[in-house]
């Protein structure tokens, strides 16, 4: 819904109207065993409907032919999207401002339109090299870079992420602190210790990230 | 142009508008045509009974299968019904005569009938009404009353055939008497419980000697009906008395010591009083010795002439009474505590009391080969398939009937006594009246001299046969319903009555028809509270579905039962499953709306992103409707509901 929704006050166009109303039409019927009278009542709303017509006598929707390849992409069209949502997120970039996507290696661009519109893409383009200074991410075998340029200040970005990478070093240390300890790790309980290790690992992912970040960033 | 939309769905504009609306074009009605049968029929409920959460849960379901099977383009019939629920309806009229200073017993039989049909009228069918509200998408012109004409004359038809065929007979058998109800319960409607009680060790004079032996009991007023004192064989303690006979304490009545290895050396004393009236174990063992039977209760369980002492005083005042007395004479040796596990009666609460009566059977063994063969073969499938087992138990230990109840709401046997003795089995008076002259030579006799029998038959009974008779199958069996609706698809009930009604469904259906009832039986599980208690009214833990259905929408309340997370076949019912049920119907409300406020422009293209995503959803949406057919196919209904609600989702 949210990617066929037409922007803000904007008209929709009339295929795509009528095709949301179908899909809603159909899964109102199947709806309709559970939860008879809404369905019926929204039924009769969609659509002009003559005297002695019920959705409780049409007929329910058999399973026709469907591609288990567009389904997974789509999968993967989801995850790219959140991506971009998060690299959004972390870098205070807003959704108005205008992203451009590279990619390297293995990616279908069937819906790249969806991935656009979702993510606020001018560009998807594909890329035989890594690209420098830009953020990236991983979905399957394919690299995913965002070239965020002026919209950071790098100077500004630097301090921010030198201060994180401190903190989670200065706590790395402590956890590493407990694990090195024999009686603790002796004595505690398994899942404290477990709990423990856990820390230990998001920590040391958390570390190389934001290296690695300091690194391309410095390259820009 | 576009309607205004109101910003809030409200259930209580639109249930009761739209029902009518299905009911005013027929849409529940069935009738045979060329299209693929799919029938079901209801459980009946009690006809005075009102609808709770077990009730909702059970037909939420049958209610989903039957729309869908309907929209699925079959010809859906879904027969209604109540049932006339012998001793549990007649215990409440009795109470509620009691109420108005009614005494039953001092009404005639047609008063009494008087009496609960006129209850019948008034309460009758309440439950029916508040199905509809749920939804319920029946076939109300087929609606079927156990206790209606025709279904009684189904009921008798074959109570006289089977007794032709020499399945059904007369015979005296220890039965589960009830002395509240004062009728005879089947095994099934006794609950043993666990009771602290005591073991009394009693001693009986030798005669002849001045020896004692000693046995031990829970029930010490009973002695007054022992027959005989039982040994051992090979018991050394007790080789002296072989052959003896000891008095019964009290009134002195001389019984015979008998050898049986029946005995169980390790209890008690070693030495078993025998009461062939009053247990079934030595009832046995007495009916193996030929012993007398000593019948010292009355009917309302207080003691009869035959007890010789406490005549006429209730069995539980005698117990107390008795100790006393058996104390003061010398005869108590000594008193332990001691657990055992005592019967009560399911509708009454009544302890029961093991009694030989004369009562009718049903034969069992041969009708229940074909009835655990299908089963177990599944051409009848169970849902889940963990019950085959209990059924197998239960077909394979299977004993007689006891088709006949000491009350007098129901289907009053169609046997009648002669003049002369003896008795004959017909369909009508009219009929018995010709064989019985037939029978005795006696060209004068007239059914004035007829005398039916007083008992009714067993409510199951009657809804054994519910499959059939329903369609009318038991009178004609070749009629156009029979013959298109027969065997119906699914029926959906409670494990509880797997034996009762299921098994003898099944039986029933291979007798009348050679064929099974149903092809599918979807077993439910027993709704509970959040703490796992079963709801009842005492505990006050059971919520009424109509106030549910008035605050949350009878579609709420049908999404918060399958929202139920079954835990162990049950089903934790909690009210703010109800509240999700709702909120969900509200979400797709408000999606609705957000399409509907759309503008629509006839002039643009459509954009690539909407076209790809249509197309991705037409795939997604036919993948998961062929995981819903699977669902519905294993009767996973709550995961079918998920699998359409997360498509709304996305």
């Amino acid at each position: 819904m949210e990617l066929i929704k037409p922007a803000y006050q904007q008209p929709i166009d009339k295929k795509t109207y009528n095709q949301t109303l179908s899909v809603f039409e159909t899964l109102l019927k199947l709806l309709h065993p559970f939860m008879p009278f809404i369905t019926e009542e929204i039924w009769h709303l969609i659509n002009e409907r003559k005297d002695g017509e019920s959705i409780m006598i049409e007929r329910i929707p058999e399973a026709g032919q469907f591609s288990e390849d567009i389904i997974e992409r789509f999968e993967n069209v989801k995850e790219t999207i959140t991506a971009i949502r998060n690299v959004r997120n972390e870098n205070s970039i807003a959704q108005k401002d205008v992203l451009t996507l590279a990619i390297k290696g293995e990616y279908n661009n069937d819906f790249d339109a969806c991935v656009k519109k979702m993510a606020n893409l001018s560009e998807i383009k594909s890329t035989d090299i890594k690209i420098d200074g830009a953020v990236t991410f991983l979905i399957q075998s394919a690299e995913f870079y965002i070239e965020l340029g002026d919209l950071i200040d790098v100077e500004e970005e630097l301090i921010k992420m030198k201060e994180e990478l401190d903190y989670y070093k200065g706590f790395l240390e402590s956890v590493m602190k407990k694990l090195s300890n024999d009686r603790f790790v002796q004595n505690a309980p398994e899942n404290v210790v477990l709990v423990e290790k856990q820390k230990k690992a998001d920590a040391d992912a958390k570390i190389i990230m934001l290296e690695e970040r300091i690194r391309s960033l410095k390259k820009s | 142009m576009k309607m205004e939309i109101p910003a809030k769905y409200d259930p209580t504009l639109t249930e009761d508008k739209w029902y009518k609306y299905w009911m005013d074009k027929g849409f529940f009605r069935s009738e045979p045509d060329s299209r693929e049968p799919y029938s079901v029929v209801i459980p009946p409920p009690n006809v005075t009974g009102v609808l709770h959460m077990g009730h909702m849960l059970n037909n939420t379901i049958q209610d989903i299968l039957v729309r869908r099977a309907r929209m699925q383009g079959k010809n859906a019939c879904w027969v209604p019904g109540t049932d006339h629920a012998s001793i549990a309806t007649e215990a409440k009229v009795v109470a509620k005569l009691k109420e108005q200073g009614i005494d039953k017993n001092l009404l005639s039989r047609e008063e009494f009938l008087n009496h609960a049909w006129e209850w019948k009228e008034k309460h009758g069918g309440i439950i029916l009404e508040q199905l509809k509200k749920l939804g319920a998408s029946c076939d109300w012109s087929r609606t079927k009353f156990t206790m209606d004409q025709d279904l009684s004359e189904s009921v008798i038809k074959v109570f006289v055939d089977l007794y032709n065929k020499g399945l059904v007979y007369r015979g005296v058998r220890m039965v589960n008497w009830d002395p509240q109800a004062k009728t005879a319960v089947s095994d099934e409607e006794v609950i043993y419980k666990e009771v602290q009680s005591k073991l009394y060790y009693i001693r009986y004079k030798v005669e002849g000697n001045d020896g004692f032996v000693t046995i031990a009991t829970t029930r010490p007023e009973t002695i007054l009906g022992d027959t005989a004192v039982c040994v051992h064989p090979k018991d050394e303690r007790f080789k002296h008395l072989h052959g003896k006979k000891v008095l019964v304490p009290l009134i002195n009545r001389s019984i015979p010591i008998i050898l049986d290895d029946y005995v169980d050396r390790e209890f008690g004393t070693g030495a078993l009083k025998i009461t062939p009236a009053h247990d079934i174990n030595d009832y046995e063992l007495g009916d193996k010795h030929n012993l007398e039977t000593i019948d010292i209760f009355n009917d309302n369980g207080t003691l009869n002439e035959n007890a010789q002492l406490y005549i006429g005083e209730d069995r539980f005042d005698v117990r107390e009474k008795i100790v006393t007395d058996l104390k003061n004479a010398g005869h108590i040796v000594k008193l332990e505590d001691y657990i055992n596990n005592v019967g009560y009666s399911e509708r009454t609460n009544a302890v029961i009391e093991p009694k030989l009566s004369m009562q009718w059977f049903c034969k069992m063994d041969n009708m229940a080969k074909p009835a655990l063969k299908h089963v177990m073969d599944d051409t009848i499938q169970f849902h889940p398939p963990k019950f085959k087992n209990v059924y197998k138990h239960w077909m394979e230990n299977i004993k007689d009937w006891c088709v006949s109840r000491q009350l007098w709401w129901g289907h009053r046997i169609p046997a009648y006594y002669l003049p002369e003795g003896g008795y004959v089995v017909a369909e009508t008076i009219e009929k018995a009246l010709e064989i019985a002259i037939e029978k005795t030579g006696n060209k004068n006799l007239t059914i004035n001299d007829l005398k039916q029998d007083e008992d009714v038959l067993d409510t199951w009974f009657s809804s054994w046969l519910w499959p059939i008779a329903v369609f009318d199958g038991i009178r004609n069996p070749d009629n156009k319903d029979i013959n298109y609706y027969y065997p119906t698809n699914d029926l959906v009930t409670a494990p509880e009555i797997l034996f009762f009604w299921v098994a003898r469904m099944i039986m029933a259906g291979y007798e009348y028809r050679d064929d099974q009832p149903f092809k599918n039986v979807y077993l439910t599980g027993i709704v509970r509270d959040h703490l796992r208690r079963k709801m009842s009214k005492s505990l006050g833990n059971s919520p009424d579905p109509i106030e549910l259905m008035k605050i949350y929408g009878a579609d709420g309340v049908r999404v918060g039962m399958l929202l139920c997370s079954p835990a162990g076949g049950d089903l934790l019912f909690d009210e703010s499953l109800t509240e999700q049920g709702r909120n969900f119907g509200n979400k797709i409300w408000n999606a609705f709306r957000l399409v509907e406020s759309w503008n629509v422009d006839e002039n643009i293209q459509q954009p690539e992103y909407a076209q790809k995503t249509i197309e991705w959803f037409q795939n997604k949406l036919n993948s998961e409707i062929e995981n819903i057919n699977d669902l519905y196919d294993k009767f996973r209904l709550s995961e079918a509901l998920m699998a359409v609600y997360k498509l709304f989702w996305d």
